[in-house]
């Protein structure tokens, strides 16, 4: 058995050169050996600061430096606090109040009024319109374009002049527009209100519709003494279809007995929709026929 | 000798019927002989001759007579016991034993007349009367009689008669008329159960024009068409405009391109204008700053309907602005609002005699005239439950129903529809500047019908050309319009309307037939 020996060459049991196909219903674990820095510095540990953090502050807990300098700031964070609380009420309160003037505004009235149609005889121009468009300035611009109807040919000088009247009003800029159109018509002394399909006629009852629309402009329901209100609103309604003079004279008999000696209807002292329905039939039939009383109340409603 | 006759006849005829048609005829010609022999026994002793008879062929004479005529629509009881000359129509006539009762008519006016025998008047006179056929004119003179409270019915003279002395036929009318003057002006609608129903149909009128022409509702009809047309002129020409007169041959079509009528024009094609608006254009562009044209526009559509002709008259108005629109659309509803205040004003007699034919509700309107937009049209429309897309356009009905909305809303029968969609209007319309589906565009509407359509036009090439292609036009077929600008031209915006069609519906009427004087249609091209 001298000499080199020949090995037997045997059969290659395992084979390394063949990719491994790992089945896919195992879960995959990290690999604890590898050093691969693929996972940063800090691999999978969470937070590896937090407790060397805690550690080393325990050793000055018990310092009194840190203790006041601590309560100290505890104290500022919660002053600060306090005064947040404070400002977010505050606010609260001032977005409130906006969002309900936004609801008046943009809900109940430009939508209703909006489109709105006032026909009303020359002979009769209501007045009250002019009123309408003063309360109304605060909050909104009433802009009133008039027309004449073909059952017309020309108008007389009192509805012209409240024509010009009612275009010669400057419209806020910031306001919203409310535009209205009053068409001279053929229609005898009660005016009409066209917002839905059938109208509202007589100029007291118009002013009942704008003061449901726009309850904080007008003083009529939201007060005590409604009734009296009311009856001085449909006197004033009687007051205008009346044909005789002595039917007028009696209904301003019953104005003037109802408003004594106060300066508004009702016992008012801020100008109610009464008076400028009043005020408006008036003007419209009996401005010659008023006692001196009544004649300064008419002075005070202008 | 009349009266044996006839057996005579029938003994000789083979069948009943030929008999009796013999019989017939027979007995005509007997009344014919008698008559003669009638009237040449009365006219041996006639005290009438020289007052009645036939003028014979009017060639102005030089012993013509000289005579002042008096209007019937003049006389009145003011003018009792006054003698009067008169030449009108003969209406009707009614004899009634010794009595004759003429209605003569002037236009829409008529006065009854009274032929009765006396120491003057001869029984053939009367005869004479009873026989003169109706239409035919004749000149009459006679003494005004109040009759007082009771009254003429059936005339709108109703307080006088005239009671006749001499009576000369001036121009004779055949007897067969093919429709008669009553039935044709009988109202369209009566409350009286027991009045006749007897009505002339549309055709039967058009065929029978000049007749028809002579009833009161169409003598008013046609005056206040001229009236439309006067107003018109002289609104434009008071505002600074300036009558123009454009071409009605032109070589290519000038909207579009259909609907044109092609005419021979020597060895080539022409085409006859299917509106005046380029050349209303071209003189904006030559400086006429206001221009209106009154012409024929002709439309080949082939469509029947009531208010569609193949020719009628455009009342075509253009004008160059300063900075919007709203000045021009303004202006024309100030010019729509002159015209009816006019017509309300002016023409109450005329829309009277109108309406007692075609009963209709009086035309309404606003001044100034209601401008809603386009979308508070369309809101209305929606309340009432049509809705109609914003892009889209109104159709017919729904242009009817905004129409009976507005009216009920603001009791007014024109109204204009400001800013319509761009997609729906022509290529030339000028887009809005704020809004890109919109455009600066309106229509009017008189009793819910579209009566003007216009716009404020682009006046810059590049843009128009632009315009045009989206529309898919071919450029180089409108080569001359978009050409017309190049060289400056103000922004202007314009409008036409249908004379004939305002009309109708001005009065209410519910064909356009009623107010063309010669109509043309798909259908009829005489007389």
């Amino acid at each position: 058995m001298n000499g080199p020996v020949n090995f037997y060459k045997t059969r290659e049991i395992i084979r390394h050169d063949v990719q491994v196909l790992l089945p896919n219903n195992m879960y995959k674990m990290k690999n604890i050996h590898g050093n691969d820095k693929d996972e940063g510095h800090l691999g999978d540990h969470v937070s590896p600061f937090e407790d060397t953090f805690n550690i080393s502050m325990q050793g000055m807990e018990d310092r009194p430096e840190i203790n006041m300098l601590e309560s100290r700031l505890r104290k500022i964070v919660q002053e600060l606090n306090e005064i947040r609380e404070d400002m977010v009420k505050l606010k609260g309160a001032v977005s409130l109040s906006e969002v309900v003037n936004d609801l008046h505004v943009e809900v109940t009235t430009v939508p209703n009024l909006n489109d709105t149609i006032v026909n009303a005889s020359p002979s009769h121009p209501p007045y009250s319109l002019l009123s309408v468009q003063k309360l109304c300035s605060r909050t909104m611009n009433l802009l009133v374009s008039t027309h004449l109807h073909s059952t017309i040919s020309a108008l007389t000088d009192e509805a012209e002049t409240f024509g010009r009247q009612l275009s010669e009003f400057r419209p806020q800029p910031n306001l919203p527009n409310i535009s209205l159109r009053l068409i001279w018509k053929n229609i005898g002394p009660s005016p009409e209100l066209i917002v839905g399909h059938l109208p509202i006629s007589g100029e007291p009852n118009m002013l009942r519709y704008f003061a449901r629309v726009l309850p904080t402009i007008f003083t009529y329901e939201n007060s005590d003494n409604v009734i009296d209100l009311d009856s001085v609103l449909d006197i004033s309604y009687c007051l205008v279809r009346s044909r005789t003079k002595t039917e007028r004279t009696s209904y301003l008999q019953s104005l003037s007995k109802k408003l004594g000696k106060s300066p508004y209807f009702g016992g008012h002292t801020e100008i109610t929709i009464a008076d400028i329905a009043a005020c408006s039939a008036i003007k419209q039939v009996a401005q010659n026929e008023i006692n001196q009383s009544m004649s300064r109340w008419l002075v005070r409603c202008e | 000798m009349v009266e044996n006759n006839p057996p005579e006849m029938s003994e000789k005829g083979d069948s009943k019927k030929a008999a009796k048609k013999e019989a017939k005829k027979a007995e005509k010609e007997a009344r014919k002989s008698a008559g003669k022999v009638e009237s040449s026994v009365v006219v041996e002793e006639d005290v009438s001759v020289g007052k009645y008879g036939n003028y014979g062929l009017i060639q102005s004479n030089s012993q013509s007579p000289i005579r002042t005529f008096t209007d019937i629509r003049l006389l009145n009881s003011s003018l009792a016991e006054s003698n009067v000359w008169i030449r009108a129509r003969l209406h009707t006539v009614r004899a009634r034993g010794k009595q004759c009762f003429i209605v003569l008519r002037q236009r829409e006016f008529t006065v009854q007349a009274l032929v009765n025998v006396s120491d003057t008047i001869s029984k053939a006179m009367v005869k004479f009367c009873s026989n003169i056929s109706k239409e035919s004119i004749v000149d009459l003179e006679g003494t005004v009689v109040d009759v007082g409270k009771k009254g003429v019915a059936g005339c709108t003279q109703g307080d006088v008669e005239l009671l006749v002395s001499q009576i000369w036929i001036v121009s004779v009318a055949v007897s067969q008329l093919p429709l008669q003057i009553e039935d044709a002006s009988r109202p369209e609608k009566s409350d009286d159960p027991e009045s006749l129903k007897i009505r002339v149909n549309q055709d039967t009128r058009l065929d029978n024009r000049i007749l028809d022409l002579r009833t009161p509702a169409n003598q008013a009809i046609f005056r206040l068409e001229a009236g439309v047309c006067r107003l018109f002129r002289e609104t434009l020409t008071r505002k600074g405009f300036v009558e123009i007169h454009t071409p009605k041959i032109i070589s290519a079509a000038s909207e579009g391109g259909a609907n044109v009528f092609e005419v021979t024009y020597f060895k080539g094609s022409a085409y006859l204008a299917q509106s005046p608006q380029l050349y209303k254009q071209m003189a904006i562009a030559a400086d006429f700053d206001k221009v209106f044209t009154i012409g024929a526009v002709f439309r080949a559509e082939d469509s029947n309907t009531h208010r569609h002709l193949t020719e009628f008259t455009g009342l075509d108005l253009e004008m160059a602005f300063h900075y919007h629109y709203h000045e021009v659309m303004l202006t024309i509803g100030d010019m729509f609002n002159a015209i009816f205040k006019g017509l309300r004003d002016e023409y109450a007699v005329e829309i009277a005699a109108v309406g007692n034919q075609f009963s209709v509700e009086p035309f309404t309107f606003l001044d100034p005239a209601l401008v809603l937009k386009y979308d508070e049209g369309r809101a209305l429309l929606a309340e009432a439950g049509v809705e109609v897309g914003s892009e889209d356009d109104l159709s017919t009905p729904a242009e009817k129903l905004l129409g009976r909305l507005v009216k009920a809303k603001y009791d007014t029968d024109f109204y204009i529809l400001d800013k319509y969609p761009l997609a729906v209007r022509p290529f030339y319309t000028m887009p809005d500047p704020e809004n890109p589906i919109l455009s600066n565009s309106y229509d009017m509407f008189m009793r819910g019908e579209e009566v003007m359509s216009g716009a404020q036009r682009v006046h810059d090439p590049q843009l128009l050309t632009e315009r045009a292609k989206h529309h898919g036009i071919d450029v180089s077929k409108i080569a001359a319009y978009i050409d017309s600008f190049k060289y400056g031209c103000p922004p202007h915006a314009g409008g036409g309307i249908g004379l004939e069609r305002v009309v109708m519906l001005y009065l209410g009427l519910d064909n356009i037939r009623k107010t063309a004087m010669f109509p043309r249609d798909p259908k009829r091209i005489t007389p």
